[in-house]
């Protein structure tokens, strides 16, 4: 029987490997955790946090595997715990969310608000950084993180499904949902700032 | 130059007179209606029932589909581009390090 190095040795083994697998995703885990929660500083303790539990459960993570995933998730679920005592998500997002899978709407609506103005949604180059993230904390919690997931770290449908605990539809849906959200909050702010003409009604 | 002009120009023709002139419903061609609905998962690289040449090709020969997925694609730029250059603080690293020096190594 071949027994690795974390197996022989768990201490000088996991510390080796945390160093590697772990902290090499820092920067994405802690642009997750600014998104979650919405503050530098709340980022960063939550970071602290994720990796702190990471470290501490390092001997239970599989060589191998997605740690970025991994860390992602004990990140959400620390955030998550932090929240609990103030609201409840859940119900916001599923009652709403209908059917999942081929039963999405497929048909943006912002489409129609956009033809003859500006089909091809050039308005979004002329809206700067901070003003998307801002839109992007806007988001509630479920839409947030499938888009953040899907849209800033590339994470496929399955990853997120597995981390977020819900079928690969309800991700579907979310993300399609949670960027028809996103679009519609950009839009009314170029609209407002003059980026894009406003064409819905003559004298609106 | 107007757009199917220019789509005219790259295809060299064939598939743009298919879309406008026999209403997307050429045989070679997946309808509009298909495009749309698998456009999300073509975007996210995502599709698992339809080769992606034919979504791509569907958008490169369709004027009325084509900017469904410019308009998609440049919210998709603006979130990328909104977001890259956020890295964690320089002392951060540090600090983790002497978390997990205290927490035992």
């Amino acid at each position: 029987m071949v027994g690795n190095v974390t197996e022989l040795d768990p201490t000088a083994g996991s510390k080796v490997g945390f160093e590697q697998e772990a902290i090499p995703h820092l920067d994405a885990v802690y642009r997750f955790a600014l998104r979650l929660s919405g503050a530098p500083d709340h980022a960063e303790d939550l970071v602290q946090e994720t990796f702190l539990r990471a470290y501490k459960s390092w001997n239970q993570y599989t060589t191998g595997t997605a740690a970025k995933s991994w860390l992602f998730t004990i990140c959400r679920n620390v955030f998550l715990r932090g929240q609990e005592r103030g609201k409840r998500h859940d119900e916001i997002v599923e009652e709403n969310l209908g059917r999942d899978g081929p039963g999405v709407p497929a048909v943006n609506p912002i489409w129609s608000s956009v033809l003859g103005a500006d089909p091809e949604g050039d308005f979004f180059e002329s809206i700067v950084d901070g003003r998307i993230v801002s839109a992007i904390d806007s988001l509630p919690e479920e839409y947030r993180t499938t888009v953040v997931l899907s849209d800033i770290e590339g994470l496929p449908y399955a990853a997120i499904a597995e981390l977020m605990e819900v079928p690969v539809g309800t991700v579907k849906s979310r993300l399609f949902r949670g960027r028809r959200q996103l679009q519609g909050v950009l839009y009314d702010y170029a609209v407002e700032m003059g980026y894009i003409a406003d064409r819905s009604g003559t004298g609106a | 130059m107007s757009m199917i002009e220019k789509l005219r120009a790259l295809l060299g023709g064939a598939a743009v007179k298919a879309a406008t002139e026999d209403g997307h419903e050429s045989q070679d061609m997946m309808s509009c209606e298909q495009a749309i609905t698998v456009l999300q998962e073509f975007l996210d690289g995502e599709l698992d029932q339809i080769p992606e040449d034919q979504v791509r090709a569907h958008f490169d020969a369709c004027e009325r589909c084509y900017p469904y997925l410019k308009f998609e694609g440049a919210f998709r730029d603006a979130v990328t581009r909104a977001t890259t250059g956020q890295t964690a603080p320089p002392d951060l690293r540090a600090k983790l390090m002497e978390l997990m020096s205290q927490a035992g190594a």
